[in-house]
């Protein structure tokens, strides 16, 4: 029974761990429900730190950029069956990572999700900085 | 679910002994993972000695079903986990070796080591592994060399790592960072690190004055086979290292950065000497 209950633990962990990957609908108020539990946005340095200095939820994600494609695109390359590139993913702020998934070319529009992800160790330059052994120093 | 519970539950084992100053010290761990699933788990023993690492070397199991991804061996301040408890981050930990697929065994030329933090109570492994078919667990062993002698030099680790990244599908991409030594160093050995869906691995020393030289080239990245490099650099206090990682994702979903097997990283570990002088400041 204990082992049982301790390999539970271990998998929960795991899952869990995984979790910070979001899903989030950009620039829709539901990408902001865990930021803004009060119902008003919460940025960067507002009141809402001085009062509640707790780790706050993810940001709101940036909208994915518009890109028009197929008859409506502005070139020959736009109008490509793969123009719908995936934009690079960029850094929200030192923790959290947005990136984008394509959906394809839809009414004339690449169409994108928006996700977050969570870094472990620290966010910058549109990437995650990781590492294992020794800490890096910081910049 | 069997299966991971024997490695919650295995035993452990630490085994030390003490002829005039050396200390050899064996820490053994059972290493498994559920079917289809990976592990980031640690394990701690109590530091049993005093001083400076020598060597380091490592009895891990073969690849099979079970995959050892990597094994890291810290010293901690504190450690409150109980053994086989899932381990990430390692705040506060210093790092001293790495076991992956390829490596050699840590051993310090005469006269240098490692040095023990003075506030390191325990020594703490990380296993990372996963697998594919059940099977049975495997045992880990790490076989750590310390000396009560200060040696002549103290080396340390340090860390250069790049930003990973998310790697779109059927893309490429690239990551690069850098760190500058506040302090006048020997580089003597660097291990670069990355999973998958990396491509090539490129350090350098970029020179204060703008000159840049070699540190070490990957230009096929194998992830079987993690090799440490052998290098011999002098740095000037001002001088930098760089690490840039190239990835190729091949795949239909998008590769993100984060430590399971199936995510990417990219850093290079340095060994470098004087300890004493090995300040640095990182970019990003």
């Amino acid at each position: 029974m204990k082992r049982s209950a301790a390999a539970a633990l271990v998998l929960v962990g795991i899952a869990g761990c995984r979790s910070a990957e979001l899903d989030v609908d950009a620039g829709s108020d539901a990408a902001s429900a865990d930021a803004a539990p009060l119902g008003f946005p919460l940025e960067d340095g507002g009141f809402l730190d001085a009062i509640d200095p707790k780790p706050k939820g993810p940001p709101d994600a940036a909208p994915p950029p518009i890109v028009p494609c197929g008859a409506d695109a502005a070139s020959d390359a736009d109008a490509d069956a793969g123009a719908c590139a995936i934009p690079a993913s960029f850094c929200l702020d030192g923790r959290w990572l947005e990136y984008f998934e394509t959906k394809g070319c839809v009414d004339g529009t690449c169409a994108f999700d928006a996700k977050l992800l969570s870094c472990k160790g620290y966010c910058a330059d549109g990437g995650c900085v990781t590492w294992t052994m020794t800490a890096p120093a910081p910049p | 679910m069997r299966a991971a519970a024997i490695f919650v539950v295995g035993a452990l084992v630490a085994c030390s002994s003490a002829p005039s100053g050396e200390h050899a010290t064996t820490l053994t761990f059972p290493a498994d993972a559920p079917p289809n699933g990976e592990i980031y788990a640690c394990w701690s023993f109590p530091r049993s000695a005093d001083g400076w690492v020598r060597s380091i070397a490592w009895d891990v199991p073969s690849a099979g079903a079970l995959n050892v991804h990597h094994v890291t061996l810290y010293a901690v301040p504190k450690w409150d986990k109980s053994d086989g408890a899932e381990c990430w981050d390692m705040p506060g930990a210093t790092g001293f070796a790495v076991w992956v697929p390829g490596v050699a065994p840590l051993e310090l030329p005469t006269g240098m080591g490692l040095a023990l933090p003075a506030d390191a109570t325990r020594w703490v492994v990380q296993l990372h592994a996963y697998r594919g078919a059940a099977g049975p667990p495997a045992n880990v062993t790490a076989h750590v060399q310390t000396t009560d002698a200060k040696p002549a030099v103290a080396a340390a680790w340090a860390v250069v790592p790049a930003p990973v990244p998310a790697i779109a599908p059927h893309s490429s991409a690239q990551g690069t960072g850098q760190c500058k030594a506040l302090a006048d160093v020997h580089v003597g050995v660097a291990w670069p690190h990355m999973h998958r869906v990396g491509r090539e691995f490129h350090g350098a020393v970029l020179r204060a004055g703008g000159a840049t030289e070699k540190l070490v080239d990957v230009p096929s990245w194998d992830v079987g086979r993690q090799v440490a490099y052998p290098v011999s650099v002098d740095l000037r206090a001002g001088d930098a290292v760089q690490t840039t990682c190239v990835w190729q994702n091949d795949g239909d979903g998008t590769v993100l950065p984060g430590y399971l097997a199936t995510d990417e990283m990219c850093h290079q570990a340095v060994l470098v000497w004087p300890a004493e002088n090995s300040r640095w400041q990182c970019t990003p």
